[in-house]
């Protein structure tokens, strides 16, 4: 099967420890899987998107581990991407202390979130042509 | 997509899947705060679809929230309920099933959190700008562009060559015209792996065109020219398809995060009774959560487990179906004595009463949704011909996959042997219980920085166990082996046993079985601490004891890791240590009389085995399993003398 389509993976704390959940679109077989620690534990029917939509296929979820350094993370998404595009931090400075601790980049077709400069959420975007009104 | 396709595509998945994942990921401590509010609020500008409706009808952002963490929790307690299989098997549908609806609570508090401070306009703005600087990079997608134009390019160099073919398909530059042809195919086929990763039905549609045009183009070589004009034809198709797709679209983000369609095939493991499991390991986990159980060791806190099975068992809430949702909404307190009695009289049930002297505690627990109490426990000694619950068939083993036993039905004073092959796939066939811990701390270097992992999975080994009741002792040996295949990349990181490979070994042989010790303090060879030690039911038996163990693990463990420029570096700690220390048997045979219309008596047999605490030693090991069963024989009374 490859690499997914698309990919959302967060860590979240259970009990002092994090948990991994995932979820894996194969949108061409228009099917979800979902994991938790890296186990399978559901699979999932996807509404098939406009043919035109654009998949970011380049990137592989496995290489994203938690906690990962941000120098890291940023380094392999730059990496990964076919224009070799270096993701972009958004600024979260307007949003207080609640988000000091907090950085967020954009990159191509991806999304990364840190705590203290550790990996927590990483997710890559389809592009889908947005549908008429 | 069928439905039997959705199982074939499903079933594709989960056998390359887990051919290719590394095993779940031990993440050290300490963990950096507020996780879970940080995750939340990433999923929140992540699901952006979802995130469009929640600027335009706010008022549907909670209910939206709640409803699909409702679906996916049905969905995911329905698969559990049906046990449909259609994975490895040596996953755990229970595991997984609760610390994914433990992580899904946890991030649906942290999205309600998000949600509350929308209210708040400062807070609504500030989302509203990272939103939308989100959304602009994103759309710009610059590698999805790249793609395309490289295959525009290809494709236009494809053109050229074809065309220069066919121009020269009567002159004498043919030659070079096909050579400059076959150079366009070659860095063709080169660019039909890289569109692959555009994915999708895309990848797919673009792949086909592009490997059709090749091979027309390829059989267009010996310049038959109607090949190259249908060749021609379908360059001109592509170009038009890339320039549809490269043209102004005005795209959005799809996020799987936010993808909230109808979970309408979901499928977990198998196990037996996985939700009367799940409703039992949630009432005991409510029970250490309020204090109820904090005291008790693990011998105690598994026959309690027993306890609590046989109670939802009798009270006919083995039904999955209700057990299920028992796991899911059940809220239970601590609660006085006389509110237990209450409750337990309101339950049918007659109160358990403590045995004189001991310290208890009450336990209640209420279904949330109708807030009508279900359940009634008293934790901790009580006087065992007062229990009300029935045990249920026991068999000590005979035709169970995982456990051979030998008894006798009729003489009470004939050996009871078990010879128990413990492999978790074994071991969930049969009755008897099995669980065990593995834990080391090593100083493992020269700045003191302390090493520890803990409970590596249990993949194999042997119990055996032999009671003689003519001379009233027991001996049992065990051979343990606990297994972490070696991964060898980079998806682990700091705290994380890379490869672990440990045995457990030992032997006790003619401990006394005596009547139980209904003492407030300890015996006198008691090794354990005394926190530890609790007085015994009256008229059961108990076998008490040192013997040594042999510990032994070999192993990596990944002591941190960094990544730059796409290369990873390890820190990595080899490890191979051995170490005999002492255990403690701490077992017992408890007796149920009179149970059930006929007035039988029951017994449950408890083995508990662990090390006594390695103080300050390094490596400090920490070991200990439990083993129980009911068997299906009489067991000399220890109150008929």
């Amino acid at each position: 099967m490859g690499v997914p389509d698309t990919f959302a993976i967060s860590w979240e704390e259970v009990e002092g420890r994090l948990v991994q959940m995932e979820s894996w679109g194969y949108h061409g077989y228009a099917t979800r899987v979902d994991l938790v620690d890296r186990e399978i534990v559901l699979t999932t029917d996807l509404d098939m998107l406009d043919p035109d939509t654009l998949y970011p296929g380049w990137y592989d979820p496995t290489v994203f581990t938690a906690l990962m350094p941000m120098s890291g993370a940023v380094a392999v998404a730059a990496s990964s991407s076919p224009a070799t595009f270096q993701p972009e931090a958004i600024d979260l400075s307007g949003g207080g202390d609640d988000f000091a601790q907090m950085d967020l980049y954009a990159g191509d077709q991806i999304i990364l979130g840190f705590v203290d400069e550790q990996l927590v959420y990483v997710e890559s975007v389809a592009l889908a042509p947005r549908e008429a009104p | 997509m069928t439905s039997s396709r959705r199982i074939f595509v499903a079933c594709l998945i989960v056998i390359l899947a887990v051919g290719v994942l590394p095993p779940p990921q031990a993440v050290a401590l300490p963990l950096p705060p507020g996780v879970n509010e940080a995750v939340s609020f990433f999923h929140f500008l992540g699901a952006l679809n979802r995130r469009n409706r929640v600027y335009t009808e706010a008022k549907r952002t909670q209910a939206d929230v709640d409803a699909y963490y409702e679906t996916l929790r049905r969905a995911l307690a329905a698969d559990l309920v049906k046990g449909e299989l259609v994975t490895a098997p040596s996953q755990k549908p229970v595991r997984s099933y609760v610390r994914m609806t433990q992580a899904l609570a946890a991030e649906k508090r942290a999205a309600t959190a998000q949600i509350e401070a929308e209210k708040n306009d400062a807070r609504r703005n500030f989302n509203r700008e990272v939103g939308t600087n989100l959304f602009d990079l994103l759309v710009a997608s610059p590698g999805g562009q790249r793609l395309v134009k490289d295959v525009k390019s290809t494709i236009d160099e494809l053109r050229k060559a074809a065309l220069l073919v066919k121009a020269a398909a009567d002159g004498a530059s043919l030659e070079a015209a096909l050579q400059a042809l076959a150079d366009r195919v070659t860095s063709s086929e080169q660019v039909g792996n890289i569109v692959r990763g555009l994915g999708g039905v895309l990848a797919q549609e673009i792949d086909g065109l592009l490997g059709g045009i090749i091979k027309k183009l390829t059989d267009a070589s010996g310049a038959a020219s109607g090949e190259l004009d249908a060749a021609l034809a379908q360059i001109g198709n592509l170009e038009g398809r890339l320039d549809e797709i490269a043209g102004e679209h005005d795209r959005v983000p799809f996020s799987i995060a936010g993808d909230g369609s109808p979970l309408s095939d979901v499928r977990l493991v198998k196990e037996e009774e996985a939700a009367l499991n799940v409703a039992i390991d949630a009432i005991v986990k409510y029970g250490i959560i309020i204090g109820a159980l904090s005291d008790m060791n693990k011998g105690e806190r598994s026959a309690m487990r027993d306890r609590i099975r046989r109670t939802l068992l009798e009270t006919r809430l083995a039904d999955l179906g209700h057990a299920i949702t028992l796991a899911q909404n059940v809220r239970c307190e601590h609660v006085t004595q006389g509110a237990y009695n209450e409750v337990a009289a309101t339950l049918g049930q007659t109160p358990e009463v403590p045995r004189e002297g001991s310290e208890v505690r009450y336990l209640v627990c209420y279904d949330n949704k109708t807030s009508e109490a279900i359940f009634a426990a008293l934790i901790g000694p009580s006087k065992s011909d007062t229990t009300t619950t029935t045990i249920e068939s026991g068999d000590d083993g005979g035709e169970e996959p995982g456990a051979e036993g030998t008894g006798s039905d009729g003489d009470p004073y004939a050996p009871l042997t078990y010879h128990i092959d413990v492999a978790p796939e074994k071991m969930a066939g049969t009755e008897q219980g099995f669980g065990s811990f593995y834990q080391i701390w090593i100083d493992a270097t020269e700045e003191g920085e302390m090493a520890h992992f803990a409970t590596p999975g249990l993949t194999g080994g042997t119990l055996d166990i032999s009671f003689d009741f003519a001379a009233m002792t027991v001996s049992g040996s065990f051979d343990l082996i606990y297994d972490q295949v070696p991964k060898g990349d980079e998806s682990v990181c700091a705290g994380s046993p890379e490869a672990f490979y440990g045995t457990a070994r030992g032997a006790f042989v003619d401990l006394p079985i005596v009547p139980a010790p209904t003492s407030e303090t300890p015996p006198a060879d008691w090794a354990l601490s005394d926190e530890d030690w609790y007085p015994r039911d009256e008229g059961d038996w108990y076998v008490g004891g040192g013997f040594p163990v042999d510990l032994a693990m070999s192993g990596i463990i990944v002591m941190s890791c960094a990544t730059y420029d796409g290369e990873t570096s390890y820190a990595e700690w080899p490890f191979d240590e051995a170490a005999t220390v002492t255990a403690w048997t701490d077992s017992s045979i408890s007796f149920y009389r009179n149970q059930g219309p006929d007035h039988v008596t029951r017994t449950s047999i408890n083995l508990v085995v662990t090390t006594v605490d390695g103080g300050d030693a390094n490596p400090n090991w920490r070991y200990s399993f439990w083993w129980s069963d009911e068997p299906d024989r009489q067991i000399p009374d220890p109150l008929e003398g």
